[in-house]
């Protein structure tokens, strides 16, 4: 019996360390141990009660809120199809003061996405928001979405990049996601940009 | 018939007398695992499916590490818990398939493959009753990709899959069987 439970040890031990070693040498699609993937800004309710909810960008523990809970509630203020489209045609999406970040993957962004759009996969967003910060950081307004329907990652990429600095107030969700654009028979692209 | 003479008797004859004690025949389950069959069933099927789903798993590990979360079994925070299972898991289900198909280390590595499907085969149920609860579809019709590495999939054809290979796995367990085993000792 003790050699069992001694060699269920090893087992588990040498499956871990190969495991470790294997998501070390990825050079996509690496998980970082440490980092909270699915973490949601918490949602604060000013003392009083009514007040609108803000939350910090200070970087703090962000998974206080419960993101099992069936619709995920979060602090950012959702934009409909009819915003993001008056948004999109009008000029300060040419001019850069609105910047539309697709959180999906490298995968389904080259697929299809709307034109202009910045990919920053939630779960690669390390790099890819290091290449883009400058950029994100000059815009008034940056519109997050995803695939939309149960699609989570806006909102867990919304929070990382809170937490990496972008103010609160320049974030919008675009819940309804690419299932709403592409519903609506709007222009998209294909390929990277 | 075994006859006995008397000592120093002129070739008397006596009555026979039984010296051997009855063997108890082997039981049927018994019989049915001497036959090695079932164990070799259960090395290949349990051993080859580990190593395919694993496989499955490591061709997209964020799928995967999803998919973790999806279940509510580990604590969200703090991320190393479900990042570990989503990095470690399909490795050790690797190392417990490798170690069944060529029968080394038998018994440690099918309980660790009968841990994980007791684990995980309730966690997929709770999550189909969720499913049904919640949309007014018969149960049997629910699809939904459980992280097993199979893709979208039909609950009940996998809770069904799933119900085998935890027989199998306490076949492997169970069983002393060794034939074509690498390691021979029970």
């Amino acid at each position: 019996m003790k050699r069992v439970v001694l060699r269920i040890m090893v087992i588990l031990a040498v499956g871990t360390v190969a495991g470790l070693g294997f998501n070390q040498a990825r050079a996509k699609n690496r998980i970082s141990l440490g980092r909270p993937y699915f973490a949601v800004a918490p949602v604060v309710v000013a003392p009083g009660g009514d007040g609108p909810p803000s939350a910090s960008n200070s970087g703090g523990d962000s998974t206080d809120s419960n993101p099992a809970d069936i619709g995920l509630k979060h602090p950012f203020t959702p934009v409909t199809l009819d915003e993001v489209v008056e948004m999109y045609l009008g000029p300060g999406y040419e001019a850069g003061e609105i910047i539309f970040v697709d959180a999906r993957d490298e995968e389904h962004f080259q697929k299809e996405h709307i034109i202009g759009a910045v990919n920053i996969d939630n779960y690669n967003a390390d790099t890819m928001y290091d290449d883009a910060e400058a950029f994100l950081l000059s815009a008034n307004t940056i519109v997050i979405y995803c695939g939309g329907g149960d699609c989570e990652d806006s909102i867990f990429l919304a929070t990382y990049m809170n937490n990496r600095g972008v103010p609160m107030g320049k974030i919008r969700l675009f819940e309804g996601g690419m299932k709403a654009w592409l519903n609506d028979n709007l222009e998209v692209e294909q390929g990277l940009p | 018939m075994a006859e006995r003479q008397s000592g120093g008797g002129a070739g008397v004859t006596v009555a026979p007398v039984s010296t051997s004690t009855p063997i108890p025949s082997p039981s049927l389950l018994r019989r049915v695992d001497q036959t090695h069959v079932p164990m070799l069933a259960a090395r290949l099927i349990v051993g080859g499916v580990f190593l395919w789903l694993a496989f499955s798993k490591l061709a997209d590990p964020i799928l995967f590490l999803k998919n973790v979360r999806e279940y509510h079994l580990l604590p969200e925070s703090p991320p190393i818990f479900i990042n570990l299972t989503a990095v470690a898991l399909p490795w050790v289900e690797i190392v417990c398939g490798v170690l069944l198909v060529i029968g080394l280390w038998i018994r440690p590595a099918a309980l660790i493959a009968l841990g994980m499907l007791l684990a995980f085969t309730p966690a997929i149920f709770a999550r189909a009753v969720g499913v049904y609860n919640a949309g007014g579809i018969a149960f049997c019709a629910i699809e939904f990709d459980c992280g097993c590495g199979t893709g979208a999939i039909n609950i009940c054809k996998k809770l069904g899959e799933n119900s085998s290979l935890i027989l199998l796995s306490l076949v492997a367990v169970l069983s002393q069987s060794r034939k074509f085993a690498v390691d021979k000792s029970p």
